[in-house]
């Protein structure tokens, strides 16, 4: 292709380069200029990450050539802040929470600088329509819109509760907003090294197959392309969390579509792509199975060789005598329901540099959320030790458990590095996100209750078919998780849960926020409410009657050290005005409400009694604090932020003295990364045990030069202070330095802390155990509309109450919250990867769609704070619970807008509008 | 792949006169570039307008005349366009994002044919008429509602370039609606129906024009459902009749948005909810 001369004027700067007339202006910014806050999240103009201005207006830089940009002006997030000295946009947004990961911020920035330009005092739903083809995956957009109107002047101060701590408990700002706002923060996708080349991996067009013959030398052939693989060249070692089921490159089967079959390493990511159509490739189609159920069934294709019928996994908990429970019943209730293939979509692809050197190390910059979990599965599937596998793992551009364990990139990328020894850059693509990442498992339920005539609970009994996909990876840890917290929010005398993790020919499941609860939830919720009308009660009261209560011991083991699932239910139905609006709503609304429990993370496999998190802190010569944490920054703020509350608090410094450092497998101690809503309470619980390490060791210090005993002392002002009398107080930079320098002993001041969660393995014969160290509660209300000519819904009010115990940074929080009723919305009407015979049909964001400003009513959040015993200052995990009760709410609304009850989620128009039919149908023939 | 930006519309023709088939135009790119990222097309020269001034201008006299350059955005907020030729003005902001509208063209969208854009149906119900160019035939216009053969299918020759849109002016006293119908607001509608109707003196319906998107594989005029309203009151089942009209005369594409059963139906309550809308 022939290159051709341009000169681009970019934040009026000119550049001269020369490109290929197709590449885009978004590629040529990136990897030309090295102007990485142009983010590259879909590459085909469909969630505007990569928004930039071409003269003042704004467009996608991914669906802008180069050549069409030159003699235009272009203006970047880099060129908005002048001399360090922020945009007022980017002020508002760091100001007021709305970068969470931050992938999607530059370009939300650019658009919403782009319409104040033009419309300077826009109302909120001129806000939401001008970001609506920005998408984010975090937020729930709340905070954006906030600050876009904060940035136009015309946002109320939101106010939080006030706080019982100096430091604890306030809203105050994420540490990593100024980086995420301006487009600097570190991801690695965004990640370049010198002499660095690009691997693109060939998918399989089919879902099973066996690959008769792979024939690479036309791809060889082609100057720049420097390897061809397959999976001979790859290691042998099979890999997984549970079942070794998965290899780099398929091992002479291919068994979903989307399957990595061959790979191109070259010097730039078009030629490999160009390597990859090179390849041909010749397969033998095989029968599939893309159904679980029928994946069970005698004679059915078997996937893999000693999985009888398909079964990876059988998940069981046998808890109470089950048919005493059922015979004690007045009446016994069976549904079904099935839920949908639902995709992380983090903005940030999964993207990887793996770069080999010579003295046998690699060392990798990787989109993980454990950087230990992914050296440990990396060290078993190569053979190498620790020590020679380095995972630092920058900011993540979202993670939401899809980047919890190695993929195949990652293995294909360190040994294409180790062939050639060059750093190695591999990455998915939008529709590889879609079909070859993982999903949320697609589920079949079949739940069972028995109840008493007055709306008492007996029994209870579940059966699960979890579709699996292809491989194993987390399925059968979402099934125990499920069933164990299956039988944690209500009083359940007996309870039995049978789950079954079932390969199909299809995309295969992993972690995804939530983990077994979403679609267990759904599933007992929308069955709550129909137990409650078959009753004649009201869906609330039948709740209030069974709900667990603190201190309960749940049938499948939890310990409820803390439970406010009570209040939230009864706050939730309040302000959704339950009372007035349930059973005489205006025509085509209608209420609903649902409860649900998540884990602050847990033991969920067999082979790993442990759960814990690390954290180091060290005071240092100017009394400036750094703290390292083992979990990574994945968009919470948990990480970067919480922490380091805690850490201030703790020590009597301000937030502003704290710096943290996250996730670099060679520098932090052992701990389990992010994920499972674990990083304030387990890492906040080990930064505090750190922390007053570290204080004991600074009073001793300080309480030699005062000549006060440390009982005598206290941290304050950035201080050591005699308690008794205040005007005795030594800096705490010189208390450092009379330690460290020679007129003391010689000592640092810092310490490390492990906390390992108390809480244990299920009984591997009952499956019955107290698995986590604290467990979670939220109930969710929403008001739906729904056109009852088309079956579309719309949310027009949600109420979310939460028991996370604690809150340790209400903002903070109530992002998650906002962040989970959008996956929760999204979950409950509008997602899932669609599988015809193992064909996806949507890997694309107008297909596959996920909720975006215009779909997100406001999101009204509530706390019911319950101070459990086990977190730090009172605090439970929270970053799940925002979506497992949404999808039900939802559809239990529809059930009180219409008579017409959806059991299969997602409520697409045409499954609501079939539900309706079926209402209308069986009212005409009962007339 | 190789990129010539001709700065008139005859040197265009030129180019693809000489090149035919192996030669893509492009407009604002917003469709195209993604088809050529999924290998879809593979053009060997692509052809940018962007440095023709001609294709730019947005002329109004009786009539109006959108150059093929003039991008959505620039139709959706022309005040001229907003007062008389209000369809289109909707239609061309209910378009996708404002990311895709400032770049996007009229005449690019209009040639892309997708059948659930939402300019076509506009222009079919604003009677509008495509204007053709080619170095081969010259210059000649199409009318709208013929102009859409199929999915990203055009009744327009391979070296024939689309170089503006015209629209007449409207009839005295018209209503005009709308509506769309998608899963999210800057999807592609899943039906689209856009809905002119002028009326007598004596309050029948003198004249009906109604566009359908995403009533099948191309942007429909919808005749049997002007039929069922010409020369007829107004009435709600009058209006209910056309939405029927309109559902039986459809056939839409099933995908994951549904059925083509499903698509059929809702092509039905729109029409009747554009013409309540229209006429409301």
């Amino acid at each position: 292709m022939t290159k051709l001369p341009l000169q681009l004027d970019v934040n009026g700067v000119p550049y001269d380069v020369l490109v290929e007339p197709d590449r885009s202006l978004a590629d040529v910014l990136r990897d030309d200029l090295g102007l990485t806050g142009t983010k590259r999240a879909c590459n085909e103009g469909e969630c505007a990450s990569c928004a930039v201005h071409l003269d003042g207006e704004v467009v996608n830089s991914c669906l802008v050539l180069a050549v069409q940009a030159a003699g235009h002006r272009v203006t970047t997030i880099e060129g908005l802040s002048v001399n360090g000295e922020l945009d007022p946009v980017q002020r508002a947004f760091a100001e007021h929470f709305a970068s969470q990961c931050g992938y999607c911020t530059p370009g939300m920035i650019m658009t919403a600088k782009a319409l104040l330009a033009e419309n300077p005092k826009p109302t909120e739903d001129e806000v939401r329509q001008a970001i609506r083809g920005n998408l984010c995956r975090c937020t729930g957009y709340a905070k954006i819109v906030d600050a876009i109107m904060a940035a136009s002047g015309q946002l109320k101060v939101r106010e939080y509760r006030p706080s019982a701590h100096r430091v604890v408990g306030k809203a105050l700002p994420r540490t990593d907003s100024l980086e995420k706002v301006t487009g600097k923060a570190p991801y690695a996708y965004d990640m370049h090294l010198p002499a660095m080349v690009y691997g693109e991996i060939l998918r399989s067009p089919v879902p099973h197959a066996r690959v008769v013959k792979i024939d690479t030398s036309a791809a060889e052939a082609i100057p720049g392309v420097l390897a061809v693989y397959t999976q001979k060249d790859m290691p042998q070692a099979k890999f997984g969390a549970f079942v070794q089921d998965e290899t780099a490159l398929a091992d002479g089967l291919v068994r979903y579509q989307g399957e990595g079959v061959a790979a191109v390493i070259a010097l730039d990511e078009a030629t490999a792509l160009r390597g990859l159509e090179a390849i041909d490739v010749d397969y033998d189609p095989l029968p599939g199975v893309f159904d679980p159920e029928a994946a069970m069934a005698e004679g059915a294709p078997q996937l893999h060789d000693g999985a009888e019928r398909n079964v990876a996994a059988h998940n069981r908990v046998i808890a109470g005598d089950i048919d005493a429970g059922f015979a004690e019943a007045d009446h016994v209730f069976e549904d079904r329901f099935v839920t949908s293939r639902q995709c992380h979509t983090c903005m940030e692809p999964h993207a990887v540099v793996a770069d080999y050197d010579a003295s046998g190390r690699v060392t990798l910059h990787m989109s993980s959320q454990s950087t230990f979990f992914d050296r440990f599965g990396l060290m078993g599937i190569f053979g190498l030790p620790a020590n020679k596998i380095r995972v630092i793992s920058p900011y993540l551009g979202g993670g939401f458990g899809s980047k919890s364990e190695p993929h195949s990139i990652y293995v294909v990328a360190i040994q294409a590095s180790m062939k050639l020894g060059r750093p190695v850059k591999m990455f998915h693509s939008r529709d590889e996100e879609f079909t070859s990442s993982r999903t949320r498992h697609p589920e079949i339920i079949d739940i069972k209750t028995g109840v008493k005539a007055d709306g008492t609970i007996t029994a209870r009994s579940a059966r699960v078919i979890l579709d699996n996909g292809a491989y194993t990876s987390y399925g059968p840890g979402v099934s125990l998780t499920q069933s164990m917290l299956g039988g944690a929010v209500y009083r359940i005398p007996a309870y039995r849960y049978d789950g079954y993790t079932v390969y199909t020919n299809t995309p295969f499941g992993g972690a995804f926020r939530g983990f077994g609860s979403p679609q267990f939830t759904f599933a007992a919720e929308c069955h709550t409410d129909m137990i409650a009308e078959r009753l004649g009660m009201d869906p609330v009261e039948f709740r209030l009657k069974n709900l667990s209560r603190p201190g309960d011991k749940a049938i499948s083991g939890p310990t409820l050290t803390s439970c406010g699932i009570v209040d939230c239910l009864a706050k939730a139905a309040e302000e959704i005005g339950w009372k007035d609006k349930h059973g005489n709503g205006e025509p085509g609304h209608g209420v609903g409400v649902a409860c649900g429990v998540h884990f602050t993370s847990g033991k969920f496999h067999p082979n790993l009694n442990a759960d814990f998190c690390a954290a180091g802190v060290k005071v240092n010569e100017d009394g400036s604090v750094s703290l390292l944490i083992g979990a990574t920054e994945m968009g919470t703020g948990a990480a970067t932020t919480a922490t380091a509350q805690i850490c201030a608090e703790e020590l009597g410094v301000e937030l502003d003295d704290v710096d943290v450092v996250t996730s670099d497998s060679e520098t932090i101690p052992a701990d389990f990364g992010t994920y499972g809503s674990r990083v304030t309470t387990l890492a906040g619980n080990a930064v505090r045990d750190a922390c007053r390490q570290v204080r004991e060791q600074l009073l001793r210090v300080a309480g030699e030069a005062l000549d006060a005993a440390p009982d005598e002392l206290e941290l304050r002002d950035r201080k050591v202070v005699v308690t008794a009398d205040p005007e005795r107080s030594l800096a705490l930079g010189d208390v450092v330095q009379s330690s460290i320098f020679r007129d003391r002993d010689g000592r640092q001041i810092m310490a490390q802390a492990h906390f390992d969660a108390p809480c244990d393995l299920p009984d591997p014969e009952t499956g019955v155990g107290d698995f986590a160290m604290s467990y979670s509660f939220g109930a969710h209300a929403v008001e739906v509309e729904v056109d009852e000519e088309t079956g579309r819904v719309r949310v027009v009010d949600f109420v979310a109450a939460t028991d996370c115990g604690n809150v340790i940074n209400p903002a903070l929080a109530e992002s998650q919250v906002e962040g989970g009723a959008a996956q929760g919305i999204g979950y409950g009407l509008l997602e899932d990867l669609v599988c015809e015979d193992g064909q996806v049909l949507n890997p694309h964001f107008s297909t596959y769609r996920i909720p975006t400003a215009t779909e997100m009513p406001p999101v009204r959040s509530y706390w019911v704070e319950t101070d459990d015993p086990r977190g730090p200052y009172g605090a439970k995990g929270l970053g799940e619970m925002g979506l497992v009760p949404t999808a039900a709410a939802i559809a239990n609304a529809v059930y009180a807008a219409t008579g017409a009850r959806v059991t299969r989620i997602p409520l697409t128009p045409e499954r609501v509008l079939n539900a309706i039919d079926a209402v209308h149908t069986e009212a005409g023939s009962q007339s | 792949m190789n990129y010539a930006e001709p700065t008139t519309v005859d040197e265009a023709l030129d180019v693809l006169a000489e090149h035919g088939d192996d030669a893509k135009v492009i407009a604002g790119g917003q469709s195209l570039l993604i088809l050529m990222r999924e290998g879809f097309v593979r053009p060997e020269l692509l052809v940018g307008l962007s440095g023709i001034p001609a294709l730019r201008e947005l002329e109004i006299d009786g009539a109006a005349r959108v150059g093929a350059m003039v991008t959505h955005a620039e139709v959706g907020r022309d005040d001229r366009i907003a007062e008389r030729w209000p369809l289109l003005g909707t239609a061309e902001r209910s378009v996708s994002t404002v990311q895709v509208r400032n770049r996007g063209t009229l005449g690019g969208s209009v040639a892309h044919a997708f059948p659930t854009a939402d300019a076509p149906a506009a222009l079919i119900a604003g009677d509008a008429r495509v204007a053709l160019a080619s170095k081969r035939g010259g210059s000649r216009e199409v009318a709208a509602e013929e102009f859409f053969v199929g999915v990203m299918e055009t009744v327009a020759e391979p070296d024939e370039l689309v170089t503006a849109i015209t629209l007449p002016p409207q009839p005295d006293g018209a209503r005009w609606a709308y509506v769309k119908y998608a899963i999210r607001p800057l999807d592609f509608a899943i039906v689209g129906v856009a809905a002119r109707v002028v009326l007598a003196g004596d309050g029948t319906i003198a004249e009906a024009r109604i566009g359908l998107n995403g009533a099948a594989n191309h942007t429909l005029r919808a005749t049997d459902a002007e039929a069922a309203l010409t020369g007829r009151e107004p009435t709600p089942e009058v209006l209910a009749q056309a939405g029927r009209a309109a559902a039986a005369q459809s056939k839409p594409l099933a995908d994951v948005d549904g059925t083509e059963d499903y698509k059929r139906r809702v092509v039905g309550v729109y029409t009747t909810r554009a013409l309540q809308q229209a006429l409301g």
